[in-house]
């Protein structure tokens, strides 16, 4: 690892001011299980870097029936997969997180990080994109919100401008009839990272699904919404084996895979399907449950 | 007293769990500096020039060197093809070129960086099939006729310019095999399998500290796999007399055979002799997977004649060895791999040309099971086929086909201690065999599958050992065999413990250190516990008959009257006539002897011969140690949505001839079937269009984890003790035969319960939901 410059801020103002300051020079430190394996490899070469650690109210789960969820940036995945309400309400986020790497590395690991990493198979990503996370963005110059959606532009990169650091993503409430899965595919059980995720979110009314969003991850250069599949999902009561199938197909059309060298596109493809099919599924069983 | 059998606890547990035990990486000398190599970015190339001036410039860098600053000799194990860094061209991307020592590791890696090479770019060859033709474009050696060979491969009409390796089986009259099978209701199975691109992926990387003498001596710490082996090699590599080099050996986390040369060490040692410090190497990751020797490909084309029942009546086997840019220990692998085609089976007819050939990636190294365990493949697989063929159950015809003891197996060499029927039976019966899997319902499949091995352990091959008596009734064992985590020092305590009667803390192993410990070839092929083993109780009893030399006079007895255990040497008979071993050495010393007479040191030295392998009809009637014998049998459930593969059962049957230790045993059936699951399903070295691996990383090279063997209660280990007679208390290896019949049980398994073969491992998902769909719509078409 080369030799950096380390700073230890204590108000997001001053990380932001940092940040700008040596705008392309420094990287934000959260639980440094991506930035340093980066900066040993020496993929990431940073003169600075800037430790959210000691920035108060950064960190935590709070939960309103009436405003929603509030996860802070520095929230690590494995208060995110103990969680009693995010367990219930908000499940996808949970199983995501408890898919990061192994114990240890989600003890450090935060769901800022994560996001800000912008890796396209980022195991949280596709629970936030069907949980229709909102990120709540602060720099020295104030706060703004951008939807989940619209945070990613390609891989390992966002819309975050220089000097931006995310504070906290905000949830909708869901209501008990809502149900979400997260499923990832990989080679190994565990310790892998998924060479196809995806999550799925609905919520009944009188027995019809609405609200269905499934989200992609590691199939597009960044985390993608299936629209096509919710679509079909919306638009048919009661969702049968073939109306899955169809959405499942949808999904993989959508879907934008290469081939590399953990899989082909083809496979990936396929396992979208699959994994589709089975998401809204269970979803949809656990909205009813 | 009774050790040996006994599951004592590893006797280097504990330093191990706390943390105490001494690597490579933990020595720290006083002004040691950090080494870092500049390796290969080309596949092929030649080096026009090297310009290590800004590297020389950056402050806190102490020396750098490249072939110039080296000896101009080539290395190799038996075809010297090999410099320690590239010459004039560099064969395979991560080839070491140069290296630097500086002050901090990171200074070094900087100084790397600013090395330059220039560089001939050579259009590169991969593939193996490509390489060994005779009109190929690419040629690697253009000076290969005039390297120096100390082995002799089959003769041919021409050799193909890319071939170092040529080994033939000719057994029986193989064309009438084919013709009785076709003529009597039989058939022909002609199939073309692949073995994986795996490496040892050890926990402790390759590393080594190298610190001169102001004499002019050098002592290398290495993590390797013998000291001697090693000691020749930098002896070679540095134009240094034997005696001038001193190779300790400190705790090695892990070798399975990658860790037999230890080049690393070499190049420390260049540049500690020109930075005048000692200088400490450890590879990254990264460079020890990408660089160092893996387990490289064969490619099999094997063809059975078979009988109406199922009998095997001929093999024909041409293979292709994948050797890197240079020959390595690779060189061995086609040779050693045929001892598997005829295995455990009666063949009236053997036909085998393997042959190993150069490209431009890795070189081709030894992996725990070296050649067998690749040859395993196509063999197990052949035979699942021809049962089902048959129609006749797996185990009944493997069955069929074995050898009996005593009977000359294809390649001339009678079978002794010939235990495959039993552990076939006992693998069968702990896998239920003959109750059907449970199914769980669509899209998961479940099935068993089972296979059978062999690994040889080779021969010539010598090992001696020293055992001091100390005055307080201590042994002290000098050995120079290696602990690589297989159990060797405890095994190693228990003989000593057993041949003098006593507790096994009183006894204590001299680790590996050329300066004090006696040859040992080395830790590897399964034949420490054999050859080590018998060393040890030879040197036990030399120690014992001075002993008895020693007491006689004072006892007043014929030494040959006398006999030693539990600390005493007394009359035979009357036990109660005896001296202690503390007053033997008191006695002698307080009467101002001289002090050799109070010394007592045993020296054991054992060897086994060989008659050599006739490269032109592989015929030897005495080519190895002994030959190992084992079963392995596997449930797995495969998804057939996803190709996903669980193992949910795993049983494996080994002949040890005698358990010394059966928790080591049992820990090298659980331990085997862990790398040789990994192997099977999801290991796999990548490599782009310019031979640069892509997935040098645990990320991407999927290692498996605890999570991905079965339950332990379904884990079953299963000994089988055939004892052989030249083993110390009949004991044969258990190090490798436990990853030889992995593959094809696996293999065996998903076909038994989704019905499809992989020829090429790794099984991967990806590879089993292709052809689980190819099968779909073939038998939907007809
Ligand atoms: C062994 C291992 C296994 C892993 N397995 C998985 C896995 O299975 N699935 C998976 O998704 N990931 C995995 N990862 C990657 C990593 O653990 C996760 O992406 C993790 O969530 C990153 O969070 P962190 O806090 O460690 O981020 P850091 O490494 O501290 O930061 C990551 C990046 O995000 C930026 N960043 C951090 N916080 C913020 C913020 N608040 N605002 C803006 N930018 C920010 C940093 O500057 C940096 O560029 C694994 C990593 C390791 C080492």
């Amino acid at each position: 690892m080369r030799n950096f410059e380390f700073f230890e801020p204590t108000t997001v103002e001053e990380a932001s001011s940092l940040l700008a300051q040596y705008n392309g020079k420094a990287r934000l430190l959260a639980g440094g299980t991506d930035l340093i394996i980066g900066m040993k490899a020496r993929t990431e070469m940073p003169e600075y870097v800037i430790s959210l650690e000691n920035i108060p109210g950064l960190d935590g789960i709070t939960y309103d029936e009436g405003s929603g969820l509030r996860v802070g940036a520095m929230t690590k995945m494995r208060a995110l997969e103990t969680d009693a309400i995010i367990r219930d309400r908000y499940t996808a986020l949970a199983e995501g997180a408890a898919e990061v790497g192994s114990i240890q590395i989600r003890h450090l690991a935060t769901l800022g990080g994560n996001i800000g990493h912008a890796s396209p198979a980022a195991d949280a990503a596709a629970a936030l994109l069907v949980l229709d996370a909102q990120v709540q963005i602060g720099s020295a110059d104030g706060q703004r919100t951008v939807p989940i959606d619209a945070l990613f532009t390609g891989p390992g990169t966002t819309v975050l401008e220089p000097g931006e650091i995310i504070t906290a993503f905000e949830f909708p409430p869901r209501p008990a009839n809502s149900g979400s899965q997260y499923l990832k595919q990989k080679i190994r059980e565990v310790m892998d990272l998924a060479f196809v995720g995806v999550a799925s979110a609905v919520t009944l009314n009188d027995g019809a699904v609405e609200n269905t969003r499934i989200g992609l991850a590691a199939v597009a250069p960044t985390p993608i919404r299936a629209t096509e599949a919710e679509g079909i999902i919306n638009r048919y009561h009661p969702v049968t084996k073939e109306i899955l199938e169809q959405a499942a197909e949808a999904a993989s059309a959508q879907s934008r895979p290469i081939s590399d060298l953990r899989c082909s596109a083809e496979y990936r493809r396929q396992i979208v399907g699959v994994l589709t099919r089975r998401t809204v599924q269970t979803a949809i069983n656990r909205a009813q449950s | 007293m009774n050790v040996v059998g006994t599951s004592i606890k590893r006797i280097d547990g504990i330093e191990k769990v706390t943390g105490m035990a001494q690597y490579t990486t933990d020595i720290v000398l006083p002004r040691m500096i950090h080494a870092k190599i500049h390796r290969s970015p080309l596949a092929h190339a030649k080096i026009l020039g090297i310009d290590t001036s800004k590297a020389e410039q950056l402050p806190g860098v102490r020396a750098v060197v490249t072939a110039a600053d080296l000896p101009d000799v080539r290395l190799g194990i038996l075809t010297l093809d090999e410099h320690l860094l590239a010459h004039d061209k560099v064969r395979f991307v991560g080839e070491p070129v140069a290296a630097v020592a500086a002050d901090t590791p990171e200074i070094a890696r900087d100084a790397c960086d600013l090395i330059e090479v220039e560089y001939e770019e050579l259009p590169a060859l991969f593939d193996p099939e490509e390489a060994i033709k005779l009109d190929t474009p690419v040629v690697l050696h253009e000076e290969y006729d005039e390297y120096e060979k100390l082995i002799e491969i089959a003769e041919m009409d021409e050799r193909p310019a890319n071939l170092w390796q040529a080994y033939r089986i000719r057994h029986g009259d193989i064309d009438a095999a084919f013709k009785k099978a076709e003529d009597e209701g039989g058939f022909i199975l002609e199939n073309r399998y692949e073995t994986g691109y795996v490496h040892t992926a050890c926990m402790e990387p390759h590393g080594a500290v190298a610190q001169w003498s102001s004499d002019g001596a050098l002592t290398v710490w290495a993590g390797g796999q013998s000291p001697y082996i090693a000691r020749d090699g930098l002896s070679r590599a540095l134009n240094l007399s034997p005696s001038k080099v001193r190779v300790i050996i400190p705790v090695v986390g892990g070798a399975f055979g990658g860790k037999l040369t230890v080049k690393e060490g070499a190049i420390a040692a260049a540049l500690s002799r020109k930075a005048r410090r000692p200088v400490k190497i450890v590879l990254t990751r990264e460079e020890d997977l990408s660089a160092t020797t893996a387990r490289t490909p064969f490619i099999f084309y094997i063809k059975d004649a078979v009988g109406k029942d199922g009998t095997l009546l001929g093999r024909k086997v041409t293979s292709i060895f994948w050797g890197g840019g240079y020959s390595g220990e690779g060189i061995l692998k086609p040779i050693f791999s045929t001892h598997l085609y005829p295995g455990s089976y009666h063949l009236p007819a053997l036909w085998v040309d393997s042959y190993g050939v150069y490209t431009n990636r890795t070189i081709g190294g030894a992996l725990r099971g070296f050649g067998c365990a690749e040859s395993a493949w196509p063999v197990e697989t052949q035979m699942d086929i021809i049962a089902e063929k048959c129609n006749i159950d797996p185990v009944e015809l493997r069955m069929n086909n074995l050898l009996t003891e005593g009977e000359r197996t294809a390649i001339a060499m009678p079978v002794h201690a010939f235990s495959a029927h039993e552990c076939l039976n006992k693998c069968a019966e702990a896998m239920d065999w003959g109750t059907p899997s449970e199914q769980p319902g669509h899209p998961w499949y479940r099935g068993k599958g089972i296979a059978l091995g062999n690994k040889y352990s080779f021969a010539p091959t010598a090992s001696s050992t020293e055992l001091k008596v100390h005055e307080d009734n201590s042994y002290e064992l000098r050995t120079s065999a290696v602990d690589l985590g297989q159990g060797a020092y405890t095994i190693l305590t228990q003989i000593v413990a057993d041949e003098f009667g006593v507790d096994i803390d009183k006894i204590k192993i001299v680790t590996p250190d050329t300066a004090i410990t006696p040859f040992d070839h080395v830790a590897g092929s399964s034949r420490q516990t054999f050859n080590t083993g018998n060393a040890t109780r030879l040197s036990c009893n030399d120690a014992k008959r001075q002993m008895r030399e020693l007491a006689a006079p004072k006892l007043e007895i014929n030494p040959d009257d006398l006999d030693v255990s539990g600390g005493r040497i007394f009359v035979k008979g009357s036990p109660d006539r005896f001296i202690a071993v503390e007053d033997l050495f008191v006695v002698e010393m307080l009467a101002g002897k001289r002090p050799a007479d109070a010394e007592v040191i045993g020296k054991g030295t054992w060897e086994v011969t060989a008659s050599p392998h006739d490269p032109n009809t592989g015929q030897a009637e005495h080519p190895m140690a002994y030959m190992g014998h084992g079963a392995q049998g596997a449930e797995v459930e495969v998804n057939v949505e996803t190709g996903q593969v669980r193992v949910l059962q795993f049983a494996s049957a080994i002949d040890v001839g005698k358990a010394m230790n059966p928790q080591g045993v049992e820990m090298q059936n659980f331990g085997g079937a862990c790398m040789g699951i990994g192997i099977a399903l999801h290991e796999d070295m990548r490599f782009d269009e310019n031979g640069q691996m892509t997935n040098a990383n645990f990320v991407d090279y999927k290692i498996p984890t605890a999570v991905e063997m079965p339950l332990s209660k379904y884990m079953k280990s299963i000994i089988v003790e055939v004892p052989h007679q030249e083993g110390p208390y009949g004991a044969k290896g258990a190090g490798e035969i436990v990853v030889v019949p992995t593959s094809p049980a696996l293999g065996n398994a998903i076909y038994n319960a989704v019905g499809v073969r992989i020829w090429a491992q790794p099984l991967t998902p990806e590879k089993i939901v292709k052809a689980w769909k190819e099968k779909q719509a073939a038998s939907s078409g007809s």
